[in-house]
């Protein structure tokens, strides 16, 4: 069972966090859903993004993080070090939504560790994971559980849609005896999307995570206005296309008018572009930088794009 | 696509190494030049025998020790990359036991320069080309010396030592078959990972592959030749 107390801490966090930042509702457009948030330290002057989960109150930063291979470092204590510094910068700056997976490797018993290490961060967490196997998913939940230490997940999706029906059916039950919050799906690299639609279009989910970024916009065209008609969340990953994206385009200059969108870098291009689509709920790079951490916490403050602005983006993009 | 960077795959290296890895090494380090004057002094039935199943304990021990012990953590696909190191096992195995019963033994001598280079590759190499690299990204050189991939506890040296063990001897294709797939996929790890050295192994498998069709005598068996495999 959730444990109630350090959920209700944890709305009550969340509700604060809202009203502090409430006033600037305003200044970010007319998308729905969009909320500002405040850092841990609950500063006026330090507002960012949160994003309503639909058919709910309850909202999240609108920049999450990724442990797809970042976090996957076993025991080896230097890599576990530098890899809990960058978690704590991303709680310090605000951040609470971490996915991972048990396809992961040891990214799940890592971040268990660190959970350890930072316990005044865990009313913070939005914990989210995945069920991954063809077989009965419960016992593989439970692992997970208690690789994170956890009474409870926020957010159980299943991986890649992989054995989906039996799963989705057990993550239902899980959510009517309040042992998770919310429940999803998943899809990665732009695959088997149509068979995503008709999930959306026929199943009840309160998350969809799918991969979308500033190059691979399939998404737009029917995933995204379908999740936002159905009320459900959106999960950006591959916000990068795993770092290919600076790969490509960090030697070329950002446009004139990036200050225009309140771009500083590249991250926070790429990012702001991603999470001012109204649809979107919340983006989740992965780093193993503090420095890197910094610039996409970064993007989801300040000027936050129009459609219009998001538009131009992409085309600067593309003609580079 | 892999669950792991360049990095993590070192630094799983390192620690598998330091526990129990180095025993493995060095076990090989001392049996493989006892096994290299065998075969120079008497290149018979025996020598191959011991030859192949001294090299089906390395793919049995890099199976069991390193995917299924070690890098089952990291990597899920390590489960089947282990299958396909005990099947290589079986293989190399079997050969051995023909090899016996049919007498067969060594190849002519023709092949024996570029097993040579062969070996060297995958004996020291690189396990120094993974020591120097390390080095390079700042690590002390126990420690860079511990992430080195070795013949015997990681995949990629072991390979390279069969593709020159398989230019010495008789063998039914089939075994090229685990080694050659083994060597396109480092090759694909060596584009995913930014790994310069993994380049080698596919390159060592192109050529051992050609260069093992061009003398064979038979096609179907590469180097099953007239003579009943004898030694010529």
């Amino acid at each position: 069972m959730v444990n109630e107390s350090s959920r209700a801490r944890r709305r009550f966090l969340s509700h604060c966090r809202n009203l502090v930042a409430g006033g600037a509702i305003a200044r970010l457009g007319a998308f729905s859903g969009l909320s500002l948030g405040a850092s841990s330290l609950l500063a006026q002057d330090d507002r960012f993004l949160s994003k309503t989960i639909p058919g709910g109150e309850e909202s999240v930063p609108s920049v999450g993080m990724g442990t797809w291979i970042t976090f996957n470092v076993g025991e080896n204590e230097t890599l576990r070090k530098a890899r809990l510094e960058v978690l704590k910068t991303f709680f310090e700056l605000g951040g609470q939504l971490v996915d991972s997976s048990p396809m992961y490797g040891t990214a799940e018993a890592v971040m268990g560790y660190f959970m350890e290490q930072l316990p005044e961060q865990e009313s913070s967490l939005f914990s989210a994971t995945k069920v991954w196997t063809r077989d009965e998913g419960r016992p593989q939940i439970r692992d997970s559980l208690d690789l994170w230490g956890l009474e409870a997940f926020d957010l159980l999706q299943v991986h890649n849609l992989v054995n989906w029906r039996e799963h989705l059916a057990l993550l239902r039950d899980m959510k009517e005896a309040g042992q998770v919050r919310y429940i999803g799906v998943t899809t990665s690299h732009g695959r088997r999307h149509g068979e995503l639609e008709e999930i959306l279009k026929e199943e009840p989910l309160d998350f969809v995570q799918l991969t979308y970024n500033i190059v691979d916009r399939e998404a737009e065209d029917r995933l995204l206005p379908l999740a936002q008609d159905r009320g459900v969340a959106v999960i950006a990953n591959r916000p990068y296309r795993q770092k290919q994206l600076f790969h490509r385009y960090q030697s070329e200059p950002l446009p004139d008018w990036a200050d225009e969108v309140g771009c500083t870098t590249w991250a926070d291009f790429f990012l702001k572009f991603i999470i001012s689509h109204p649809a979107l709920t919340c983006a989740i790079p992965a780093t193993t930088q503090v420095e890197h951490m910094r610039e996409n916490m970064a993007a989801m403050r300040g000027v936050i794009p129009d459609a219009r602005q998001r538009e131009r983006m992409a085309q600067y993009v593309q003609s580079l | 696509m892999l669950p792991y960077s360049r990095e993590i795959l070192f630094s799983v290296f390192q620690s598998y190494q330091s526990s129990y890895g180095w025993l493995i090494v060095l076990f090989y380090l001392g049996l493989l030049p006892g096994l290299w004057w065998l075969i120079r002094a008497a290149p018979g039935p025996v020598a191959r025998f011991w030859a192949l199943w001294v090299l089906a304990l390395a793919w049995a021990l890099v199976g069991q020790l390193f995917f299924v012990k070690t890098f089952l953590d990291y990597d899920f696909l390590a489960r089947y990359e282990a299958w396909l190191f005990f099947a290589q096992t079986l293989g190399l195995l079997w050969a051995g036991g023909w090899g016996l019963r049919s007498g067969a033994a060594f190849r002519a001598p023709g092949s024996a320069w570029l097993s040579g280079v062969m070996c060297c590759i995958g004996l020291l190499g690189l396990p120094l080309w993974d020591f120097v690299a390390q080095l390079n990204a700042g690590q002390e050189w126990p420690a860079a010396l511990s992430a080195a991939r070795w013949f015997g506890t990681a995949p990629g040296p072991t390979v390279v030592v069969t593709f020159a063990l398989l230019l010495r001897v008789r063998a039914h294709w089939l075994l090229w078959v685990l080694p050659l797939v083994w060597s396109f996929k480092a090759g694909l790890v060596a584009y995913w990972l930014g790994l310069t050295s993994d380049y080698s192994l596919l390159l060592v498998g192109v050529v051992a592959a050609i260069f093992a069709v061009i003398n064979t005598p038979h096609p179907g068996w590469i180097g099953v030749g007239r003579d009943s495999g004898r030694a010529k």
